[in-house]
């Protein structure tokens, strides 16, 4: 009888600590990961296993903020990143925790510095994965307009076992020609075949889209300078020449332009305004 | 230094002396005191002595777990720090302390391999000895299961397996039943017919006076008397009768002759020389004593024994 | 001398199979390896890395907690119940009743090294059977190599078990040395070079400095057995590495071996 009514006190008492403990949670759900400097001795040689550990609570942690659909804020932000530089520092190679935070840090925090910085320590440990140099040429092309850098590490990558046929090709004509709004395509058009992330696919076929019309623009100035043996003084004038209807909309809501060698470019930096 | 046919004496104390601090107090105690004993190859030596007398602290000196303060021992030619002094001597332990994880056929392997036993005569070994103490049909279960009178059966063969040529036994009947304290004393007597020296020490001193060449009474770390077996059988002589009650007759008869009468408040007990026996005998029938008993055992160590432990008090 | 050291280390070796904790902390570790097929489906890509990562240490911990329980108990038996008595009755000398419990012990710690990787091989099998795709960077021999370097590290550790035990008279002073060598061990190599990297900024004084410089030659490194990350991630070991590990360990062994047989040779067994 008294184990009855104790065993229905617990429960009683189970619940109430429940339901606060989820109040504690909610007003301190911040957290924090102590530094390589304190968790690698502390890990001793179960690093790998804490690494692990660290990595499911970063993802969980962001996993949750995504379904409930809240704002990331700074100091979101911060444990990320300090989170993703305990976990590499633990176990160098974890390449799933690398690739995790550079997209991240290029996507939503756009500290593109970090990410190279990131994927440099990578490649000094990783170094037969092919996979490195690729997101350092990625980043470089695609975040920093950086065709030079983007050129070099993509010809790196395409000297590594496993890398994908058209590296070698793509990085070749990156160099030569570095300009060229096609190779672009071609390597964003790879790159939506790899990626499974919904999101950053739109991203990809935005920016898509947007090297296609200026591809496009371009070829037709290249059609005008044929014709007139001279560049048009603006895109306006290859719509008074008839060769398209009228100057398409950047997507990303700048204006096209061009420029006096005969390419054309963006207002927009191409990239979404948050 | 004694005389032995062997060249050497098969063990050899010289004033060996050993004293402990007790950790919580740091008082000393001596546990032995300017100890000497020589034993001759065959020779059975029995040492008695009360509880903590230091019987078991020499043997364990012998073994070479305990280090003597002063004094010389050696055991088989060989100082006991040299491993290679137990190389043909047998232990038996105080208390049984084997592992008990082990079968006693594994104990019984333990020992002989440690013992460089030549591999082909160990099996068989074994086998003799378990089926002479009875444990044959228990070989192969673990010591756990043993009965306390098993296991010291099962040490007994620990000490004989590899057929040394010394054996040292601390109180090797032990929790053993009559029959196997009889086991032990036909085996102590086999080994001694075998040429073999044994050194035990007991509290059973019917079987130390029968069995032991020697006999050492140990009292407060020393080692107070010896004594020879044929020293033991001539004072082993009398007989003593025991009776109800002595008519007043009777009694002056005793005096008379010299018998002593012991008077307890249960019975009366009457000792004579052994060839006045029939003599007494018929006076208690004539006086109408009634006899309870006749006992023709000896007991003369125990005897001596209780003399020599008053002598120590006083 | 060889038979009589090598009985010792079979009773020694049989006293521990025998041990139910044994077997307790085999299930235990089992549990953990059988977390690892469940563990596998939260991570993204790499699940090799977490199947090794979580294998691996399960089969560390368990030889840990045997060395840590065992090992600490099958000296401190021999003791306190005096079953040494029965063996140093025998012709042994002190040193050779220390090799061949040592023996003893290294066996056991093997074997049950042998039969939780046995298991492992077979769990990561079947995490492997199932996403054959994400195990495109898992090397089978990285990871052998790894158990085989913790089985030098448990050697190492054994020695100092034995150490401990002939210098103490409690278990627990053993087990609380042993852990601490443990600890000491696995964490030298990092404060050292974290000291001399920062060099600048952490003011020293030269005392500390010196008992720093001291423990890192008494202490064993324990952290160089630790091959687990490249396991995790299938990279393997050089031979003059693992060759260089092994040397180390025999060497180290050998020391505390000699050490605790002249610090036992003084020692009265009352």
């Amino acid at each position: 009888m008294s184990l009855v009514a104790t065993l229905l006190l617990y429960g009683a008492a189970w619940q109430h600590l429940q339901h606060e403990r989820h109040v504690f949670l909610q007003e301190n759900y911040m957290d924090y990961t102590l530094p390589f400097r304190f968790t690698g001795p502390a890990a001793m040689e179960f690093k790998g296993i804490v690494s692990d550990f660290l990595f499911l609570k970063v993802i969980t942690f962001l996993g949750e903020r995504i379904g409930k659909q809240e704002e990331f804020s700074d100091q979101h932000f911060k444990y990320l990143g300090e989170s993703v530089n305990t976990i590499t520092d633990l176990d160098p190679y974890f390449w799933d925790a690398y690739l995790f935070a550079d997209m991240i840090f290029t996507w939503d925090l756009k500290e593109y510095e970090a990410a190279n910085e990131l994927l440099l320590r990578a490649r000094q440990y990783r170094t037969n994965d092919y996979r490195v140099p690729y997101y350092l040429g990625f980043n470089y092309f695609f975040f920093l307009k950086d065709n030079i850098n983007g050129s070099k590490y993509l010809m790196e990558a395409s000297k590594l076992p496993g890398s994908p046929y058209y590296l070698a090709s793509l990085a070749a004509r990156l160099s030569v020609y570095a300009l060229e709004h096609r190779i672009g395509i071609i390597f964003l058009k790879e790159m939506i075949r790899d990626t499974e992330n919904e999101q950053i696919k739109n991203e990809f076929m935005l920016r898509i889209k947007a090297l296609e019309i200026m591809d496009q623009l371009e070829q037709k100035v290249r059609e005008y300078k044929k014709t007139y043996r001279k560049l048009p003084s603006s895109l306006a004038g290859l719509v008074t020449a008839g060769l398209i209807d009228k100057i398409p909309n950047d997507p990303y809501g700048g204006q096209f332009v061009l420029l006096k060698n005969g390419r054309v470019y963006t207002t927009s930096k191409m990239l979404r305004q948050k | 230094m004694g005389n032995s046919n062997k060249g050497f004496m098969h063990l050899d104390i010289q004033n060996v002396s050993k004293n402990f601090i007790t950790s919580f107090t740091r008082k000393k105690i001596q546990a032995v005191q300017d100890f000497s004993l020589s034993i001759d190859p065959g020779e059975i030596f029995g040492i008695v002595g009360p509880n903590g007398a230091g019987k078991s602290t020499v043997l364990k000196m012998l073994m070479g777990f305990i280090r003597p303060d002063k004094g010389k021992i050696s055991l088989l030619g060989k100082k006991p720090g040299n491993p290679r002094s137990r190389e043909h001597c047998g232990y038996l332990p105080e208390n049984p302390y084997f592992y008990d994880h082990l079968s006693a056929f594994e104990l019984l392997q333990f020992s002989a391999r440690a013992s460089d036993m030549p591999p082909h005569n160990i099996k068989p070994r074994i086998d003799q000895l378990l089926k002479l103490t009875g444990l044959d049909s228990a070989k192969n279960r673990r010591l756990r299961s043993y009965s306390k009178g098993m296991i010291q059966r099962a040490g007994i063969c620990f000490a004989l397996v590899h057929d040394p040529n010394i054996v040292v036994l601390d109180e090797p009947m032990s929790g053993l039943d009559p029959l196997g304290q009889q086991m032990v004393v036909d085996i102590i007597l086999d080994l001694k017919k075998r040429g073999k020296t044994v050194l035990f020490c007991s509290h059973i001193l019917s079987d130390v006076e029968r069995i032991c060449d020697r006999t050492g009474i140990m009292v407060h770390g020393r080692l107070r008397k010896i004594l020879q077996k044929n020293e033991l059988l001539d004072q082993g002589n009398s007989v003593r009768i025991v009776a109800d009650a002595l008519t007043p007759e009777m009694e002056r008869r005793c005096r008379e002759f010299g018998w002593a009468v012991l008077t307890k408040s249960t019975h009366v007990t009457l000792t004579c020389p052994r060839e006045h026996l029939s003599d007494a005998l018929t006076l208690c029938g004539e006086e109408k004593v009634r006899i309870i008993t006749v006992d023709n055992t000896v007991n003369t160590l125990e005897k001596i024994f209780l003399e020599t432990v008053k002598e120590t008090e006083a | 001398m060889n038979r009589r050291i090598w009985s010792l280390a079979v009773i020694t070796f049989k006293e521990g199979i025998r041990d139910r904790t044994l077997y307790g902390i085999g299930l235990f570790a089992l549990m953990i390896m059988g977390l690892s097929l469940v563990v596998t489906g939260f991570f993204l890509r790499e699940l090799h890395k977490v199947t090794v990562d979580i294998n691996i240490s399960a089969i560390t911990f368990g030889g840990l907690l045997i060395i840590f329980s065992l090992s600490v108990n099958l000296m401190s038996k021999d003791l306190d119940k005096r079953t040494i008595y029965s063996v140093l009755s025998k012709p042994f000398s002190r040193a050779q009743y220390l090799i061949g419990k040592f023996i003893g012990l290294v066996l056991l710690s093997l074997t049950a090294l042998c039969m939780l990787t046995l298991v492992s091989t077979l769990t990561i099998w079947t995490v492997k059977s199932q996403y054959p795709v994400y195990f495109k960077e898992f090397v089978w021999l990285s990871v052998f190599q790894a158990v085989f370097a913790e089985f030098l590290m448990l050697m190492v550790l054994n020695a100092v078990v034995i150490f401990f035990s002939t210098v103490t008279t409690s278990s627990f002073l053993t087990l609380l040395f042993t852990i601490s060598t443990y600890i000491i061990g696995q964490t030298v190599e990092e404060v050292v070079q974290f000291i001399q990297s920062q060099a600048q900024e952490i003011q020293l004084t030269t005392a500390v400095k010196t008992i720093i410089d001291m423990t890192q030659y008494i202490v064993p490194n324990l952290s160089v057995y630790d091959l687990k990350i490249r396991a995790a991630h299938g990279l393997s070991i050089t031979s003059s590495y693992l060759l260089s590990i092994t040397g180390y360990s025999l060497i180290y062994s050998t020391v505390l071996i000699l050490l605790a047989s002249i610090i036992f040779s003084r020692r009265e067994l009352t």
